[in-house]
């Protein structure tokens, strides 16, 4: 066995030399064959690298060729650094583990009572709800009005009680007050909404 | 993958919306703030009373009310997005006819 590095370049001269290349993870290496006819068994060479060691192994080439196999890495390889590797891979894990705990489980109900004998509702009122692990929040997308509580039912309670509230300030305010959103919630609680005093 | 959000209290949401947004909260209710651009409300976060922690969601809620990216509201609450940065934020969505 020669050691490649004992060679310094020479070998890549050497035009009898039989090249082939050999990819293992990242890394890219030339297998180079050279030396005289010889009669030779299978070998195996270990070659280390940082946080990292190679097994290489060869059967017998052949009757007419063998007397080394040099393992030369080429310049351009990406070095194999399994404990970076590892560091990556943990960070990603921690970062989805994170993704799906935060993540909520959503889904879309209705509201077709206020919980107040002083409004009615002209039609349900499309509500979504996402349910994290330790909180609800209920949403109603069109007027962007939220309501908060630890379970899916406080939440929409909660969410009741802001659209009583966002009706009654949009609806008693002046044009002249409100921007374009609001203006265009106080239009979407009318078409919901109904105070009792307006039913009759 | 979305990268990882940052937890804030509820007093450090609260606190960024006092100092940086401009407008008042509605009376009665002082969890429902405002937004007040050219003398009209052009639209309302909620944002809880008190101190500690609360949830994502609620964190999350907040940051829509306020019409923020992730980046904007990390740095609304974190001090590098500026009051006046973030009303000339809105005066262009304004004039873009979002708000």
């Amino acid at each position: 066995m020669i050691d490649w590095r004992e060679l310094g370049d020479s070998w890549r001269d050497d035009p009898a030399a039989i090249r082939e290349s050999l990819r293992i993870g990242a890394s890219e290496y030339t297998l180079l064959r050279t030396g005289e006819a010889h009669q030779e068994d299978s070998g195996a060479w270990w070659e280390g690298s940082p946080g990292l060691e190679y097994r290489f192994e060869w059967p017998a080439i052949s009757a007419q060729w063998h007397s080394a196999v040099h393992m030369m890495e080429l310049r351009t390889r990406t070095p194999v650094n399994l404990e970076d590797r590892l560091q990556r891979l943990e960070g990603a894990v921690l970062e989805l583990s994170e993704a799906l705990l935060t993540r909520p489980i959503a889904c879309s109900t209705s509201i077709i009572d206020l919980n107040s004998s002083s409004y009615s509702l002209n039609r349900p009122i499309p509500v979504l709800v996402e349910e994290y692990r330790d909180e609800a929040v209920a949403t109603f997308p069109e007027v962007e009005a939220h309501g908060w509580g630890t379970t899916p039912a406080e939440a929409i309670n909660d969410l009741k009680a802001e659209v009583i509230l966002l009706y009654e300030e949009l609806t008693t305010a002046g044009p002249e007050e409100l921007g374009k959103l609001p203006t265009a919630w106080a239009r979407v609680l009318r078409y919901y909404v109904t105070k009792a005093e307006e039913v009759h | 993958m979305s990268p990882r959000q940052k937890r804030y209290t509820k007093h450090e949401v609260r606190s960024a919306v006092d100092k940086k947004v401009p407008g008042q909260y509605r009376s009665g209710r002082e969890e429902v703030y405002w937004v007040i651009l050219d003398g009209q409300k052009r639209f309302k976060v909620r944002v809880p009373k008190g101190r500690g922690n609360w949830g994502i969601g609620c964190q999350e809620s907040v940051r829509k009310d306020l019409q923020l990216s992730h980046g904007d509201f990390d740095g609304l609450v974190d001090c590098s997005l500026t009051g006046p940065d973030y009303e000339q934020m809105l005066l262009e969505k304004s004039s873009q006819g979002l708000i």
